[in-house]
């Protein structure tokens, strides 16, 4: 039906408000431009807001949540990205998911979801291939998400692919995030307070169609298999991200401990090995199509958490949850890790800004009574003192029922240092780690020893989604932001990290017949998307002053063989200066009417030129 | 054909013991009420290791050993064999196998080998085992099933299956395989099984986990839910922990 290849060829487009379910075709030149996952989401809904995007709620009835795949779906990729006005920062966010989701989605015909509107109480939407449903979810509301996961699962066919929020999305949690497969997560950004602000619990998708015909069958057959043979040799098969628990501390001095205090440790407790050895229960858990199958299934075996499930930790949410809380047993780390999955928000946001609360304990800025965390066996006050794993627990709690303190950190943690400045009458925003209200992810900046930060200067500055480390840039003249391309096309980045550029370009072409080179798509079509997405942050009021990096990785490193290294602001600015000149951006970071137009965004030049003043 | 009601009992030559993976003490239900297969009489599922508080070294996990009984009168000509450990749900099988089936269409839902997966990181394929008793054979109402003797596959009589009959759902073929190894089709909607490729069975190729082998460990002929409840059951300490949060909530 469409003379896309390798493409559904359409869009779902379902209105909560009115109950309206349409069908719309996709532009083949506009995807062609734009490819599809974030790239095709951010356009799409920037070309839609328009001149209106700065009074945009992103939590209003007007905001859009789009799902989208890209052409991976289906034919390998494990991909989809959830894209949306921040509710954390007024830019526009792509986060991406994996799982088995984005594959039935393109089996169920469909290349993506776009949601507006807000139902009138809680629902879910059933998807099965042309048959879709709005149906009721009160029984689902405040589970967690785990539970919200098995429900669907008895009340849909089986193999149907479900996308939910946990109770934190429900309570508006600005950092609430989407989630797929129990472990799985659109984390970045809010996905999930966007969906919960629409009173949409779930999307359940039961896909039982074949994937829609591709361009050169052949070619494409010989790609997967090949990837599935270089994904066998991936270092992530072994121990997934964990490793990265000890040894960007001890070897890269470049993980979070105690809110970025310091960035080395040498507790060699937490090594991977000792997740594997005590922990792990499966050892080989993959997504759609992929033979990395960097996930694996833990049950904590002693301690206070005896008995629970878990999964790795991931390095992210393993350094955040424990490095950077003080946490260094494995079983706490991993019960921790596990919580905000099981919540429903982001674990690096969430790590992040406990972690804020717990050094303004440390400073005496504030005290138990303000955290209320109840007594311990002893009847003693629990506080968030570094380490107390406890404290955290309950503290990790508040922060998704909104209760008390938790309210405020709800926030994400920039917002609430703000509040919490007022409240004090000091400033404390200098302890709030993040980037253009983006808590930075576990990767620091100021030893230079972490591959996804040898930007330095610019790496996160620089980034159209602020403090994430998946879109991290390298250097001034390179245009590449992290997994841009990934999330765009729908695959994984550890996946194609054994692959070359052009065995990815080939698996692409294969699929669409767009026959893109690795020119036109790092000349073209990444600067782009990049300057699009840029312009989204420019809209919701960040200006070049913001193109810096957190005020704490100014400070020197205070431990560690790296101690003594620091951020030089001035460097910094030079830097984003050459950087802005490279894109085709003026002085003060915004793109020039050339550069739209050299790049097909005319229609953000109204926009811009109010800024340009 | 052979007469799936004339049960034999259970020799120990039929259970199958294999080691490796991390499951230990798992027992599954045999094909229909085999004997020795019965929950009664299967040894109660226990934690490989241990609780302990020891940082480092922890004790080396007991060998896992997965019994899987077999419950055959003939001994199929080949089979695809199946170990339950380390499945990782890639799903690269149902993508192969579709495509072999469908023209080269990557079309899971028309695979005639299946991944399930009913718990977080518990995924594994289901497939047609050759089981030789046939009870979907002797299940069909209409005759429309038998074995191919030399290749001891299951073949359907499209002509004589009740689903060709318009509004007709019936699925007496599904209910009567013990191991949920019969699928229908999206589009024909008639049944559809493992019939080996011709001899050259695409899943296998393409299992890179080495989870599908040829004539290699005989898969029990559980069916799907059972597998992994017992596989479940193997990874909870009761009365402490479930898989997720709360148990009622796999009912």
């Amino acid at each position: 039906m469409s003379e896309l290849k390798g493409y559904a060829g359409q869009l779902l487009d379902v209105d909560l408000s009115t109950g309206t379910i349409n069908k719309v075709p996709l532009d083949p030149q506009l995807v062609r431009d734009y490819i599809g996952g974030r790239a095709l989401g951010i356009r799409l809904i920037m070309e839609e807001y328009g001149d209106n995007y700065a009074d945009i709620d992103p939590l209003g009835e007007e905001a859009i949540l789009a799902l989208m795949t890209g052409p991976y779906a289906g034919f390998g990729g494990a991909k989809m990205n959830a894209v949306f006005k921040s509710p954390q920062n007024g830019a526009m966010f792509a986060s991406s998911v994996s799982g088995d989701t984005p594959a039935a989605l393109k089996f169920a015909g469909y290349d993506g979801i776009i949601i507006r509107g807000k139902a009138k109480k809680p629902v879910y939407l059933y998807i099965e291939n042309d048959k879709v449903e709005i149906r009721e979810a009160q029984h689902l509301w405040g589970l967690d998400s785990v539970d919200t996961h098995n429900f669907l699962d008895r009340e849909t066919p089986n193999r149907t692919e479900h996308l939910y929020i946990g109770p934190a999305s429900e309570n508006l949690v600005k950092f609430g995030c989407i989630l797929a497969n129990w472990y799985r997560a659109a984390g970045r950004g809010g996905s999930g307070a966007v969906m919960g602000s629409k009173n949409l619990k779930a999307i359940s998708i039961q896909g039982t169609g074949p994937a829609p015909e591709v361009a050169d069958l052949e070619t494409l057959t010989a790609s997967i298999s090949a990837a599935a043979d270089a994904g066998l040799a991936s270092g992530m098969r072994n121990y997934g991200t964990t490793g990265g628990v000890y040894t960007t501390g001890y070897r890269s001095s470049a993980e979070p401990v105690r809110n970025w205090q310091s960035e080395w440790h040498n507790e060699t407790q937490v090594q991977a090995q000792f997740f594997k050895a005590e922990q792990w229960i499966r050892n080989i858990w993959a997504d759609y199509g992929c033979t990395v199958a960097c996930s694996k299934l833990g049950r904590i075996k002693s301690g206070q958490y005896a008995g629970a499930i878990t999964e790795l930790p991931d390095y992210e949410s393993g350094a955040y949850l424990g490095p950077n809380l003080g946490v260094y047993d494995i079983n706490e780390i991993s019960f921790l890790a596990d919580l905000p999955d099981k919540l429903g928000f982001d674990c690096i946001e969430g790590g992040n800004v406990l972690a804020f609360a717990a050094e303004l304990y440390q400073r005496e800025l504030l005290t138990a009574e303000d955290f209320d965390l109840g007594k311990d066996d002893e009847g003693n006050p629990i506080v968030p003192e570094w380490g107390n794993a406890k404290a955290f627990e309950l503290l990790a709690h508040k922060i998704a029922d909104r209760e008390g303190i938790g309210d405020i950190l709800a926030e994400g943690v920039y917002p609430a240092a703000l509040a919490l400045s007022e409240q004090l009458g000091e400033d404390v925003t200098k302890y709030a780690v993040h980037v253009k209200g983006i808590a930075v992810g576990a990767h620091g900046v100021r030893s230079e020893k972490d591959g996804l930060t040898r930007g330095k200067e610019v790496a996160y500055g620089l980034s159209a989604h602020g403090g994430d480390h998946c879109s991290t840039v390298a250097a001034v003249d390179n245009w590449l932001e992290g997994s841009v391309v990934y999330d765009t096309i729908g695959t994984c980045l550890f996946w194609h990290r054994t692959l070359s550029a052009e065995d990815t370009l080939t698996w692409l072409n294969a699929i669409t017949g767009f026959g893109i080179t690795e020119e036109e798509l790092n000349g073209e079509m990444v600067p782009r998307w990049v300057t699009m997405q840029r312009a989204s942050n420019l809209l919701a009021g960040w200006t070049a002053a913001d193109d810096r990096n957190p005020d704490r990785f100014y400070e020197p490193l205070p431990d560690g063989p790296d101690a003594g290294k620091r951020l030089d602001p001035d460097e910094e600015k030079a830097k984003m200066k050459e950087a802005y000149a490279f894109r085709g951006w003026d002085e003060n970071g915004i793109p020039t009417s050339e550069t739209l137009k050299k790049y097909g965004l005319e229609f953000l030049d109204a926009p811009l030129a109010k800024l340009r003043g | 054909m052979s007469d799936h009601n004339e049960k034999k009992q259970l020799s120990r030559r039929d259970v199958l013991i294999l080691g490796g993976g991390s499951l230990a003490g798992l027992v599954l239900g045999g094909c229909a009420p085999a004997p020795a297969a019965t929950p009664t009489e299967a040894p109660a599922a226990e934690p490989a290791v241990e609780p302990t508080d020891a940082p480092a070294a922890a004790p080396p996990a007991a060998e896992p050993v997965v019994e899987v009984p077999v419950n055959l009168n003939t001994t199929p000509v080949a089979y695809v064999g199946r170990s339950l450990e380390h499945c990782s749900g890639c799903r690269l099988c149902e993508q192969a196998c579709s495509q072999y089936h469908e023209d080269g269409k990557i079309w899971p839902a028309a695979s005639r080998v299946r991944v399930h997966e009913f718990y977080p990181g518990i995924e594994f394929p289901v497939l047609c085992y050759q089981c030789g008793n046939a009870p979907c054979a002797d299940a069909c109402p209409e005759g429309a099933i038998s074995i191919n003797p030399e290749t001891s596959t299951v073949v359907f009589d499209e002509t004589k299956c009740l689903r060709t009959t318009e509004g007709s759902d019936c699925t007496e073929c599904y209910n009567g395989c013990p191991g949920g190894a019969i699928t229908f089709h999206p589009v024909t909607s008639l049944p559809i099984s493992c019939d080996l490729c011709d001899g050259d069975p695409q899943c296998v190729k393409a299992c890179r986990e080495k989870v599908l082998t040829v004539n290699g460990i005989r898969m029990g002929a559980g069916a799907p839910e059972e597998i992994a409840k017992a596989m479940r059951n193997a990874y909870i300490v009761p009365g402490v922990s479930d898989l997720t949060g709360t148990d009622e909530s796999f009912g």
